[in-house]
């Protein structure tokens, strides 16, 4: 492997190492989600197949990867942080081949880091540096896999000998972990992978891409066999949110809040474009702006394409290539050194961000910053006050809340059994260790997942549960309460209440129906 | 004669463009901030009264945030025009500075680039770094002192071997820009008189430095002499630094945190210029830059945009390229377009979208006679739930409850944020009261002026029930107009106070 390539594997190593070893998951805001996350590892970690034992608009890999960082620690705490340091190490091994072969170092590496740090930092996309969250964290693996794949639109470099197998796997392996991962992105890839088999001379890649993609698929059904479960949720969650969710008002919002970005993409593709149009540059270009804006709005984001930032280094290159064929005459305004530094400038800021939010995370990890959370099973989640009083003040609020729920539960007479929540995520199951029902949502974005109109029928997202939460706290459960509650008065007896939570239990006499 | 060159013939076509479109519709139109907004058109009104500044009532913001809307209300005649115009008079009169100082220090690329990043930052009538949807004059202060601000910083260069510098132009644009930092608002002067300070230190700035501040000194005496308010203005930013002259730390690291990427491109711009020449009136100068923009923005109710930082990074970019080969011309220009092009391609679209709103007559005009050119109306921004239709909504009763009153009354004191009646109604304005009253900002619990000092010029108090901090002022005035005045009329919207007649 050459140096830039031995550079990114590293540089990958390093950050997982960082975002893993202290153990600890650090947050300073959106509990919420988190808890929403774990609830999946617990469902998968007792067992249950997603799409088939329950629904979700995201992929499986969602649950297994940080499933996967609890099956290795036997900690909660350490689920996310070392999940997802296991997908850099993937990531940055396939970023190694990937971005040498097609990039010039000078681009080729700070990408990769840009690729790799915004993979590996605990941020949403588009936050402060002080607001760390490892909620959806399936987004910048999404991000990430299809900038590394959109590279492929660069035949390889002239001094470097074509591997077709290489290329193959890389990108096939990207496509899959797209489209297991979310399946927007998923889409957006494959999309791609047909527009470069128009390509003539980079059509066989893409075909053999494509066929294992297929392949590979066929091979995941037999052992999972909720490939077309998977595919209704997909469709149930875009119904719900719309194939472009908001209104126009937001989308100009949205558009605005990327605007630096577009310029810059627009600026940099000015310059290839006036030293030699290519209309599939363009196409590439318009490509990379339209998916990237649709894959944007359908995200909890503000900021953050990251596939326009693949799109300017994959111009950037190009702009390198055709220089080298013609160089520039000496004093031109646009020069190689020139276009070089424009790409890094482009990145720079990200990777600070996101290099400090890292740093931020291991570092309150190391120290014992803020407080453990004082939740069976949760030691290992510290919640910090990292100048970020509004999300504290939110997440001590519902903690305080969780709190209620747990002591209510034990108080019960009887054991809760299954649990299912209204109107949240469900903190209970993966706290008390307790088998999780079946049938319902996990990772529910009530109004962007589902909504009134499109939802999982009440018989069927209640079925397995004995015990029932609806959450009173904070308005109530509002428009979900109107679908599930009904149901749920009908068959479920008021056990108790609290301040923030209505317990009912199955009456006795109507069995939950497990399968 | 000199013939003019194409990037300073650029530079004034673009400011004449711009001055153009923003004044000749002499038309107000804000879609935020309205409450911001009368502050200025109730200065103006002050002004076209006879009033000055500091002298006659209180403001801890400069003189000119008073003249510059006077002017544009004197040229237009109307309070629609008051800012548009008062602006666009500014934007002329500040260009031919501008051209001298970018075309005389910054190569083309560097300089008409800078020169139209400055431009628009005068120009569009948006506070920095809010949505493009909040069109309005709040706060128009802010744009103004960080133009001189950013445009001074210029001057640290020396001139272009092809320039054609002056000391005594240098001089004179130096002492232009810090005087009007001084008197638009003063948190911007230390660090502009910084700027002229450190040119002290390069044998060949000495001279036109040291005029320069000759000539600050003597523009402050004869202002003192005309005007009077120095130390009236001194008490009032004294009393205002009382209330909220607190700078947290954390507000700095905030401000440095929001401006991240403005910053680490600036910096390695910097850092880059010091590498090719390292001098430390560079380093002292990038610092000032950085640290006093980052000081600045901390005190400032606007969340991006430290505009010297662009300023140093042009600075920079200058230096690079003066120094280097042609791959650091290329670089070194690149990345000042990278941090300049997207604010300029963002201003455009605001400014455009002000300009075409105010030829198309948008929105609804406020509810008084004179504010039928002053529109406010909604974009596509979600808005405060309705508190600003709710809020103007009560002017007109205001305006009739005072009406109705035989003989109108005159010098009519709102106890809320900001005035509408005087500059609305055409009433003589009251004297010896506040510009406006922010609720922990210029006034608090803790630090207010007397209620025998505040209503001594005032002949009606009004009383707001939806006001924007009213209800906290009434908190601390209202037991003693109870006491001492005489409540003639308690309305859904308004209570009306008269003095108490003598019996």
């Amino acid at each position: 492997m050459a140096a830039p390539g031995r550079i990114i594997l590293a540089v990958g190593l390093l950050l997982a190492v960082a975002l893993a070893l202290p153990g600890e998951t650090v947050a300073t805001r959106l509990l919420e989600d988190l808890f929403a996350i774990l609830d999946g590892v617990q469902r998968v970690s007792w067992g249950q197949v997603p799409n088939r034992d329950f629904h979700s608009a995201f992929g499986p890999l969602v649950a297994y990867i940080p499933a996967l960082g609890y099956w290795l620690t036997g900690s909660l705490g350490a689920a996310l942080p070392l999940g997802n340091a296991i997908v850099v190490a993937v990531v940055a091994a396939v970023l190694s081949y990937v971005l040498p072969s097609r990039l010039s170092p000078a681009l080729a590496i700070p990408f990769g880091f840009f690729l790799l740090v915004v993979l590996a930092a605990p941020l949403n996309l588009g936050d402060g540096i002080t607001a760390l969250s490892f909620n959806q964290f399936f987004n910048r693996i999404g991000w990430v896999g299809l900038a590394a794949l959109l590279v492929f639109f660069l035949p390889v470099r002239g001094k470097i000998q074509p591997r077709l197998l290489m290329d193959v796997a890389c990108a096939a392996g990207l496509v899959l972990l797209l489209i297991y991962t979310r399946a927007t992105y998923g889409l957006v890839a494959l999309v791609f992978l047909l527009f470069m088999l128009t390509d003539r001379r980079q059509w066989r890649w893409a075909a053999l891409s494509l066929a294992a993609v297929v392949v590979a698929a066929g091979l995941i059904e037999l052992v999972w066999r909720s490939s077309f479960a998977y595919a209704e949720d997909v469709g149930l969650a875009l119904a719900a949110g719309g194939l472009l969710r908001g209104t126009p008002a937001q989308w100009l919002e949205l558009f605005l809040g990327n605007f630096a970005d577009y310029i810059l993409l627009g600026f940099l593709s000015g310059l290839l474009f006036w030293r030699r149009f290519r209309l599939r540059d363009l196409l590439f270009v318009l490509f990379c702006a339209l998916a990237g804006f649709w894959l944007i709005n359908q995200n909890d984001q503000r900021w953050g394409i990251i596939v326009m930032h693949a799109a300017a280094a994959v111009v950037a290159e190009r702009l390198l290539r055709e220089m080298a064929h013609k160089p520039a005459p000496a004093g031109q305004l646009v020069n190689a050194a020139g276009v070089q530094l424009f790409l890094f400038g482009l990145l720079f800021p990200t990777m600070v961000h996101c290099t400090a939010a890292l740093l931020l995370h291991a570092g309150t990890a190391v120290v014992n910053g803020g407080q453990s959370l004082a939740i069976a099973r949760l030691e290992r989640v510290r919640l910090a006050d990292l100048w970020t009083p509004g999300e504290f003040g939110g997440s001590r609020w519902y903690l305080d809340l969780v709190g209620d729920g747990l002591r209510a539960l034990e108080a019960a007479d009887q054991p809760p059994g299954r649990i299912v929540v209204l109107g949240g995520p469900n903190p209970f199951s993966a706290t008390l260790d307790l088998a999780p029902a079946t049938g319902d949502v996990a990772q529910m974005r009530w109004g962007a997942t589902h909504n009134p109109a499109h939802h999982i029928d009440p018989e069927q997202f209640l079925s397995s549960a004995d015990t029932v939460m609806e959450r009173l706290a904070a308005g109530g459960t509002g428009d979900l309460g109107a679908v599930y509650l009904p149901y749920v008065v009908e068959h479920f007896t008021v056990a108790a209440q609290t301040r923030d939570w209505r317990i009912y239990q199955r009456t006795t006499g109507a069995e939950p129906t497990i399968p | 004669m000199t013939r003019i060159s194409v990037p300073a013939a650029t530079i004034v076509a673009a400011a004449i463009t711009l001055s153009l479109l923003l004044a000749l519709p002499a038309r107000t139109i804000t879609t935020a901030y309205i409450n911001d907004v009368l502050i200025f058109l109730d200065g103006a009104q002050r002004v076209a009264f006879g009033q000055m500044p500091n002298r006659d009532f209180h403001t801890a913001l400069g003189p000119l945030v008073y003249y510059l809307p006077a002017v544009g209300l004197w040229l237009s005649g109307r309070m629609g025009g008051a800012l548009p115009v008062g602006m666009g008079v500014l934007i002329l009169v500040l260009t031919p500075v501008l051209a001298y100082v970018v075309t005389s220090r910054l190569r083309p690329v560097l300089g008409v680039t800078f020169a139209l990043f400055l431009l628009l930052i005068l120009a569009t009538p948006v506070n920095l770094g809010d949505p493009l949807s909040s069109l309005s004059f709040a706060m128009f202060y802010n744009r103004i002192g960080w133009f001189a601000l950013g445009l001074l910083a210029i001057l640290h260069l020396e001139p272009t071997s092809g320039g054609k510098a002056i000391p005594w132009l240098d001089a004179g644009a130096a002492a232009l820009l810090v005087l009007i930092t001084i008197y638009t608002k003063i948190t911007y002067a230390p660090v502009a008189l910084a700027f002229v300070l450190l040119s002290l230190f390069n044998s060949r700035q000495r001279f036109s430095a040291a005029v320069a501040i000759g000539l600050i000194a003597a523009c402050g005496v004869l202002v003192e002499l005309v005007w009077g308010g120095t130390a009236g203005h001194v008490n009032d930013l004294l009393a205002t630094a009382k209330v909220s002259g607190d700078r947290s730390l954390r507000a700095i690291v905030q401000a440095g945190l929001n401006n991240l990427p403005d910053l680490l491109v600036a910096a390695v711009l910097a850092v880059w210029a010091l590498f090719c020449r390292p001098r430390l009136q560079d380093l002292l100068f990038y610092g000032l830059c950085f640290g006093g923009g980052v000081l600045i923005l901390s005190q400032n109710a606007h969340s991006w945009g430290i505009i010297t930082l662009f300023a140093a990074a042009a600075v920079a970019g200058e230096t690079i390229i003066r120094s280097g080969s042609a791959r650091a011309l290329s670089g070194a220009a690149l990345l000042f377009l990278l941090l300049a092009l997207p604010p300029i391609a963002r201003h455009t679209i605001a400014f455009v979208t002000h300009s075409a709103l105010a030829f198309a007559d948008f929105g609804a005009p406020l509810p008084l006679p004179r504010f039928q050119e002053v529109r406010f109306g909604r974009l596509w921004s979600p808005g405060d739930n309705g508190f600003s239709e709710l809020y103007i909504g009560t002017f007109a009763e205001g305006a009739a409850m005072l009406e109705q009153r035989k003989p109108a009354p005159e010098q009519v004191l709102v106890l809320d944020f900001a005035n509408p009646f005087s500059a609305g109604l055409n009433l003589a304005p009251p004297t010896g009261d506040l510009s406006w009253m922010h609720w922990g900002r210029n006034i608090s619990a803790a630090h207010h002026p007397k209620p025998e000092q505040l209503f001594a010029g005032a002949a009606v108090v009004m009383i707001p029930k939806i006001g924007i901090n009213s209800a906290q002022l009434s908190e601390i005035y209202e037991p003693y107009l109870s006491a001492n005045w005489q409540l003639v009329r308690n309305t859904r919207t308004w209570k009306l106070f008269v003095p108490r007649t003598t019996p």
